[in-house]
């Protein structure tokens, strides 16, 4: 990282990056609910996200890249999703995987329940369903690896670093020395 | 060692075999083309054992395994590395930070220094030690000190139990395999690797002229080092320290990026080193089969001076040797779960102690009896 | 077992699992390149035919997320025909369903009263943003394209009502025909045996002259084969024309009978050449100040009538033998009557069309066209309907008949 975010790498450079990101995308399941299934059924051998780079080995938050939110968030649980969001390393990605996830779906006039989990952390890819396929996880990894190729780095830690601040940080996501 | 042993199968002084690297030219030339070499092995082979980990253990799992980043996946671990480069590095507040930054260095560097020793072919190694096997046996011990120094400085509950369990089976472990090992050595007559797997050409069953690895009459010996070198490894079955259901990730817990890479590269390096090793002690090096040397060979059992391409086929064979065993390493991993902490304690403490003294005891009677 | 086995069989066996595997083709699924074999009632996104939407709303307040939205605003429509009733209609303006909303229970699908709303096994829709979500009429009109066919029911399954009507109805007809060609051979066995005994109808009119189509006109069949017409179309039409023939050949008969006895015309039936104008009439209008063109015309319309009424009362004091003719048309001419002819009537009385006469039904439905109607498989509801429909319209054509002759 360091000087990574700060400079604009030239563009072949930036491709092989970019596409190191895209096809290395170690996966953290949050599975708070019942899209939490089906996203272990992604990573079975039926569907086998293995396949296109995510890699469902990472333990814990500090190896991930990409975070899956999948299933109802509760506003009690909400501080534990941007803790965990907090603990991994820049670059992160997040999926917010079902209708629950994406703004509270069922649970939409629930006392309880977050509306969505970009009130809390901020999301890359929403995928629709209630719960989703399998497939329709795939098809949002290829949708977050068609953005991870196309984007810039530096672009985004600075969109961050906005993003924490509108989105009610205690402080800003800073990279170093937290 | 026994000094009649060693006497009665090679010099008493002991002449390093000479490496194929050690060319006709300034020192440090040699030195810098040897380094070159241990460091391409060490870059590449973990990478193609990591592809391979990827792809059998999904075949083994009835999938496909990585498909999407370079032809057929072969990139994967590329793309993993490029990655790791690009993470942040992230330290945690409480860690000491010193230590903390300097503990994957000291894990790697001695899954580096053991390819010094390791022969891959006629010829084909940086350095021929007279106390090889002790050196190899020694410098891989020291990796779990990274791996402490590691769960200590994360300041972290999980790491520090992580880092403690990965000391405990170290201790538990060490005592197997070295005594399998020193089964060996006894055996050979040697602690140079070369020498072990020229004492290996030249060994054959008493009576006879069938050639024989080390595995057939050490079988016990075989498996008591493959089981302790997955545990000294932390590979599955004998993953506690990062068990995940209870420790996260272990001692890698807080690790990040390029740290993290670290560890994971020392623990496919780990796989490598202790597949060649288990490979030039029980299965005859660069041998194809038994009594087989390579074509074109000259020297002991058709073993030695063979010229490049001699070489070439030897390297060929013994990564193929070392493959197989990787993949058997996998293989374990996918069919079992996790031990136990204490059934790990007991399984070394009560069962592979005893029994590779008992393996020894009988290879020390046979040396002097019928050897 | 495990008691029996020695130790590390167990172990082995784990190991022979796994191995297993390895030399098996593995079942994944090559998602991005090879398309999943989805169910064909697959959840996956709900698509909107919007040609059926009559704007209702039953979906939207059905939806348990309140996800759908509707806006619509109303429309007057023309009338359909002449003299209708100009409608208002919901005119459809915003359909939108919020995708990250929406919990895919499927009540707006099954609500739908006019199968607007269907479910396409579409799952590809993950978007950067969670605004995009939310699918407007165009996009889901686009996935309604994509609604696959119902799938093949299960053996032994009972059909679907509205498919099992259109079977019975094709059912239906083939039996009628059967029925119909086993009517016809006995009819022409019937034919052969007593050629005297059909002529036998009492009606003075074509239309009224019931005549079983059960044979055919044996010349413009073969004329019609001739021609190189199907068999089943030659025979149709061959019936129609011995139907035709039939009556023709009856209402010969029956007016050679009315020629014996002497007919008493109908008022109608009077022709009076409208060529004079009633002086006492005329001279009554224009003192009441109308226009000389209207009173002209209404004098000349009154004429007609007085001069009618003088003839009738001529021939009924020629020919009362023959009242009872007219008698059994009286009720169907007052109510004709009741219709004034309009000014122009004196010239213009051909040019009435049928829609300007006014019949009132009350009831009575035409047994024919009833009959025919049932044996076609159509319900009785719509039977009686059509019949009372033909009923009316013959009604009106026989008056027009009448008034045309005047």
């Amino acid at each position: 990282m360091g000087v990574m975010d700060q400079v604009e790498l030239p563009k072949p450079v930036r491709y092989v990056f970019n596409w190191g990101r895209k096809f290395s995308l170690w996966c953290f399941n949050f599975g708070l609910a019942c899209c939490a299934i089906e996203f272990i059924a992604a990573s079975t051998s039926r569907h086998d996200f293995i396949r296109l780079g995510v890699i469902p080995f990472a333990h814990g938050p500090r190896q991930a890249d990409l975070l899956v939110v999948s299933g109802t968030l509760t506003d009690k649980m909400a501080p534990a999703v941007k803790r965990l969001y907090e603990e991994m390393p820049e670059p992160k990605y997040v999926i917010s995987f079902g209708s629950c996830a994406n703004c509270g779906g069922p649970y939409w006039d629930s006392y309880s329940v977050t509306k969505g989990v970009d009130q809390v952390i901020p999301v890359d890819v929403y995928v629709p369903g209630c719960p989703p396929r399998p497939e329709a996880l795939l098809d949002g990894i290829i949708t977050l690896q068609h953005m991870i190729q196309h984007e810039s780095l530096p672009d985004r830690i600075a969109g961050r670093r906005q993003d924490a601040v509108t989105l009610g940080a205690d402080a800003p996501l800073t990279l170093e020395g937290r | 060692m026994n000094v009649e042993l060693t006497a009665s199968l090679s010099p008493a002084v002991f002449v390093p075999a000479p490496s194929a690297f050690d060319l006709d030219v300034a020192f440090g030339i040699t030195v810098a083309i040897k380094v070159a070499f241990i460091l391409a092995l060490f870059l590449v082979v973990p990478l193609v054992v990591g592809y391979m980990e990827h792809k059998a253990m999904g075949r083994l799992q009835h999938r496909r395994g990585p498909v999407a980043a370079g032809p057929f996946g072969t990139l994967q671990l590329v793309a993993d590395g490029i990655k790791f480069i690009q993470k942040e590095d992230v330290i945690p507040a409480a860690a000491d930070r010193k230590v903390f930054a300097l503990a994957p260095g000291l894990a790697l560097v001695p899954a580096i220094l053991v390819f010094l020793v390791l022969p891959f072919g006629p010829g084909v190694w940086a350095v021929d030690l007279e106390l090889g096997l002790f050196y190899a046996l020694a410098i891989s011990s020291v990796s779990v000190l990274g791996v402490m120094m590691g769960g200590w400085a994360s300041a972290n509950k999980f790491s520090l139990i992580g880092g403690l369990r990965a000391g405990a089976q170290l201790i538990a472990y060490e005592l197997p395999l070295i005594l399998a090992a020193i089964a060996v050595a006894v055996q050979a007559g040697t602690l140079s690797l070369v020498g072990i797997v020229e004492a290996q050409a030249t060994f054959t069953l008493p009576g006879t002229d069938l050639n024989l690895w080390f595995v057939f009459p050490q079988i016990l010996g075989f498996v008591i080092f493959f089981l302790a070198s997955l545990a000294e490894l932390s590979r599955p079955p004998f993953d506690m320290p990062i068990a995940d259901s209870e420790l996260v990730f272990g001692y890698m817990t807080e690790y990040t990026g390029i740290k993290f890479a670290m560890y994971l590269l020392t623990e496919y390096a780990g796989m490598v080193s202790m597949s060649a090793l288990m490979v030039v002690l029980y299965l005859g090096g660069w041998q194809l089969l038994p009594g087989v040397g390579l074509p074109g060979c000259e020297g002991a059992g058709g073993m030695f001076d063979c010229g490049w391409l001699g070489a070439i086929g030897g390297v060929v064979i013994t990564l193929a040797k070392i493959l197989i065993l990787t993949f058997i390493m996998v293989w374990a991993r996918v069919a079992y779960p996790r031990l136990r902490e204490d059934q790990l304690q007991r399984l070394s403490w009560l069962v592979l102690v005893p029994l590779s003294l008992i393996n020894l005891a009988v290879i020390a009677i046979a040396k002097v009896v019928v050897f | 077992m495990a008691a029996t086995s020695p130790p590390g069989v167990g172990l082995l066996k784990g190991l022979g699992v796994t191995i297993k595997h390895l030399f098996k083709r593995p079942s994944t699924q090559m998602y991005p390149n090879e398309r999943p074999d989805l169910p064909p009632r697959t959840r996956g996104v709900i698509a909107l035919l919007e040609e059926n939407c009559t704007v209702c709303m039953l979906c939207a307040r059905e939806c348990p997320d309140w996800c759908i939205y509707i806006d619509s605003h109303k429309e007057t429509v023309p009338p359909a025909k002449e003299g209708g009733r100009a409608r208002t209609r919901n005119m459809l303006d915003r359909f939108a369903i919020d995708f990250s909303l929406c919990m895919y229970c499927g009540i707006c699908v099954e609500v739908c009263p006019f199968d607007a709303l269907w479910w396409s096994p579409e799952f590809e829709y993950a978007e950067y943003d969670m605004d995009k979500l939310l699918h407007e009429k165009e996009k889901l009109r686009e996935w309604a394209d994509t609604v696959p066919p119902p799938p093949p029911l299960d053996e032994g399954a009972l059909p679907v009502p509205e498919v099992a009507a259109a079977i019975d109805k094709v059912v239906k007809e083939r039996e009628l025909e059967e029925a119909k060609a086993e009517q016809a051979a006995r009819d022409a066995e019937l034919a052969q045996a007593a050629p005297a005994a059909a002529p036998a109808a009492a009606a003075a009119k074509a239309e009224e002259i019931h005549v079983e189509a059960g044979q055919i006109d044996q010349e413009t069949f073969d004329a019609l084969i001739a021609q190189g017409k199907s068999e089943r179309m030659a025979r149709a039409k061959a019936k129609a024309a011995y139907v035709k023939k039939e009556k023709a050949r009856i209402l010969a008969e029956q007016e050679a009978a009315a020629a014996a006895a002497p007919a008493a015309p109908k008022a109608e039936e009077i022709h009076v050449e409208a060529g004079q104008i009633d002086q006492e009439t005329f001279d009554a209008l224009i003192a009441e100040g109308k226009s000389e063109r209207m009173a002209r015309a209404k004098a000349k319309a009154a004429w007609v009538k007085k001069e009618k009424a003088r003839i009738r009362a001529e021939q009924e004091a020629a020919a009362p033998a023959a009242e009872v003719a007219p008698a059994e048309v009286a009720p169907a001419e007052a109510a004709a009557v009741e219709a004034p002819p309009a000014a122009p009537a004196a010239e213009a009385a051909p040019a009435r069309k049928l829609s300007d006469v006014h019949v009132e039904g009350s009831g009575e439905i035409d047994q024919e066209t009833f009959d025919a109607l049932i044996a076609e498989g159509k319900s009785e509801r719509i039977a009686r309907a059509k019949a009372k429909a033909a009923w009316i319209k013959k009604r009106k054509q026989e008056q027009l008949d009448a008034e045309g002759d005047a």
